[in-house]
């Protein structure tokens, strides 16, 4: 590997000529420097023995830079090229020359080479897939509770009399049983799993049923028993419906969210957090029955029956009340946060108009959850019967309502804002990899930045245009408050 | 400009007859082809770097036959322009 081959050239040029050195250094140096002469002259040199060297032109054109997807023209350029004589080619593929090209046959089959890949992207989708069933499983979650409080509330309608601690245990069984479902879900072994849960609870609640009797209430004892193995029996049977309702609610549910493109932002909590959390309120909700078995025949044991049915009333009212003013609160809360919502969103888009619509979006989720714990935390707590009529038909209606908002913040995520999209819009940013989605934060130039030099700081060389286009100026001096774009791949270039 | 020219060129420039001209320009090409068949690059300093490359054998389709043909693979000759050559033809180039 002679780094000067010149020199190389030269020796051999000067031992075979008989000449000096130097005279044949100075030949060699002439022979390059005259193809270097004629090219330029006649843009073309052929050299017998060694081949053709040709000047090309090659015209100006418009590329586009794949980073930003700024137009880029390529200025026009000459191009030498060398293309070898047939001798020079054959000197030089000497080692090869016995090759031949050879044609193929038809059953030879070459595809199998290329056949690995594929299985990181396999995984990147059952994440995904992970995260949507996760989203499902709290959806359900608030729909079942909202169904087995109507069923309860069935229940209590067919009978008025026995109701306070079979429709309890009902309740809590349900929400036991749902639980559980929840639980299966993911693994999809629902059914049995359940139907044996739901056995097993109503094994349960007969002995339950059996301690009340035992209880001086003044009812007659046996038709009481009878009552409530009926009254359960009937809890079970509308629990089966409400399971079947569910089971459907589900199926639609899912099929909405496979809809919906899945872009909310939610960290990606795996089916393992779901499923603590669901671990976490069945035990909570068995816990809660306890207590309010324990209460209840405290109760029965200590009040007379005619004066705890009269202070039962009073108490029931009130907490009626109470509740209902819980429920329209919470009810007025979330209409007025999904409004401010929409008026935000749509209306007041402003100067920074994500940074307006981010949090926004924040509030309203924080709204939805509230409601959700109101309406279910209370209602095992209060050993109170009568306000699950009051709070099952609310409760509906709120899941409804958060659906559709799941929903909404869903699609709001997936196309922002209108002025958003006006910037991704700019010629400047179309070819683009990436797309602005927000405002992540807006800083101040410090002396001697600019925003180009910001912009290779942060987002990396080229991405400038995407703070130009947000700030909507070429240039800005240190101390001027700068927005920094939140960006986001196209979704042509997703996986 | 084709060879004649070429030699021609040549030898006014080393102020030699044609067909010595001819025979040193032919004893350089030799001499570089030398080193290519040993694999070794030559570089010119001012002018470029002559370089053998290796291609890989591969399968091509007769585009008219539709037959699938296996290409050997071979050794070919390039050429890389220095960065002077290039800058020179660069501004001066007329187009």
């Amino acid at each position: 590997m002679a780094k000067n081959s010149i020199g190389d050239l030269a020796a051999i040029l000067a031992r075979k000529q008989k000449i000096g050195k130097k005279e044949a250094n100075d030949m060699v140096t002439a022979f390059f420097a005259t193809i270097t002469d004629g090219l330029r002259d006649d843009r073309q040199v052929k050299v017998r023995g060694l081949g053709t060297f040709k000047v090309t032109t090659v015209k100006a054109r418009e590329s586009v830079d794949v980073n930003t997807g700024n137009r880029v023209v390529i200025e026009g350029h000459d191009k030498v090229s060398f293309t070898p004589d047939a001798t020079m080619k054959d000197l030089v593929n000497k080692p090869f020359a016995q090759f031949t090209t050879v044609v193929v046959n038809d059953g030879v089959n070459f595809d199998s080479v290329d056949a690995a890949s594929a299985s990181e992207e396999r995984n990147t989708a059952a994440v995904d897939n992970d995260s949507e069933a996760d989203s499902d499983s709290l959806d359900d979650v608030d729909e079942e509770e909202s169904v087995d409080e109507r069923s309860g509330d069935d229940v209590e309608s067919e009978e008025k009399k026995e109701v306070p601690v079979t429709n309890e245990v009902g309740q809590s069984e349900i929400i036991d049983v749902t639980a559980e479902t929840v639980d299966d879900e993911p693994s999809n072994d629902a059914p049995q799993a359940a139907d044996s849960k739901q056995d097993n609870t109503a094994a349960d609640s007969k002995p339950a049923s059996d301690n009340e009797q035992v209880n001086p209430v003044g009812t007659p004892p046996a038709a009481v028993v009878d009552q409530n193995n009926e009254v359960v029996r009937e809890a079970d049977n509308a629990l089966n419906h409400s399971e079947d309702r569910v089971k459907e609610d589900d199926a639609t549910t899912q099929v909405l969210d496979s809809y919906i493109p899945d872009d909310t932002p939610e960290p990606t909590d795996t089916l393992e957090h779901t499923a603590h959390n669901n671990d976490s309120v069945e035990e909570k909700s068995t816990d809660e029955t306890h207590d309010n078995s324990r209460t209840e025949k405290e109760d029965d044991g200590d009040d007379q029956p005619i004066v705890s049915r009269e202070y039962f009333d009073e108490q029931m009212s009130a907490c009626r009340r109470r509740c209902n003013r819980n429920l329209i609160l919470s009810v007025v809360l979330l209409v007025v946060g999904l409004v401010a919502g929409f008026l935000a969103g749509r209306y007041l888009m402003q100067p920074q108009p994500v940074v307006s619509s981010k949090p926004q979006v924040k509030q309203v989720k924080k709204v939805v959850a509230q409601p959700d714990t109101a309406a279910t935390a209370p209602a095992p707590k209060d050993t109170v019967e009568k306000k699950d009529t009051v709070a099952a038909p609310v409760a509906p209606v709120e899941d409804k309502k958060k659906e559709s908002d799941d929903e909404k913040t869903s699609a709001k995520d997936d196309d922002v804002s209108p002025e958003i999209a006006k910037m991704n819009a700019d010629r400047r940013l179309r070819f683009g990899a990436y797309e602005i989605i927000g405002v992540e934060k807006v800083v101040r130039l410090k002396p001697g930045q600019t925003m180009q030099s910001y912009s290779n700081k942060t987002l990396g060389k080229d991405m400038v245009v995407y703070f130009q286009v947000l700030n909507g100026v070429d240039e800005m001096k240190p101390g001027e408050p700068l927005k920094v774009p939140k960006i986001r791949l196209k979704k042509q270039y997703r996986k | 400009m084709n060879n004649k020219d070429f030699i021609t060129k040549l030898s006014a420039a080393l102020d030699l007859p044609m067909t010595d001209t001819q025979h040193v320009a032919d004893t350089i090409i030799n001499a570089m082809g030398r080193q290519f068949e040993d694999g070794e690059t030559v570089q010119i300093p001012a002018f470029g770097v002559f370089e053998v490359k290796k291609h890989k054998e591969r399968v091509m389709v007769n585009p008219t036959t539709g037959k699938r043909m296996l290409i050997p693979p071979k050794l070919v000759l390039g050429f890389k322009p220095s960065s002077a050559v290039r800058g020179h033809f660069k501004k001066g180039g007329e187009d």
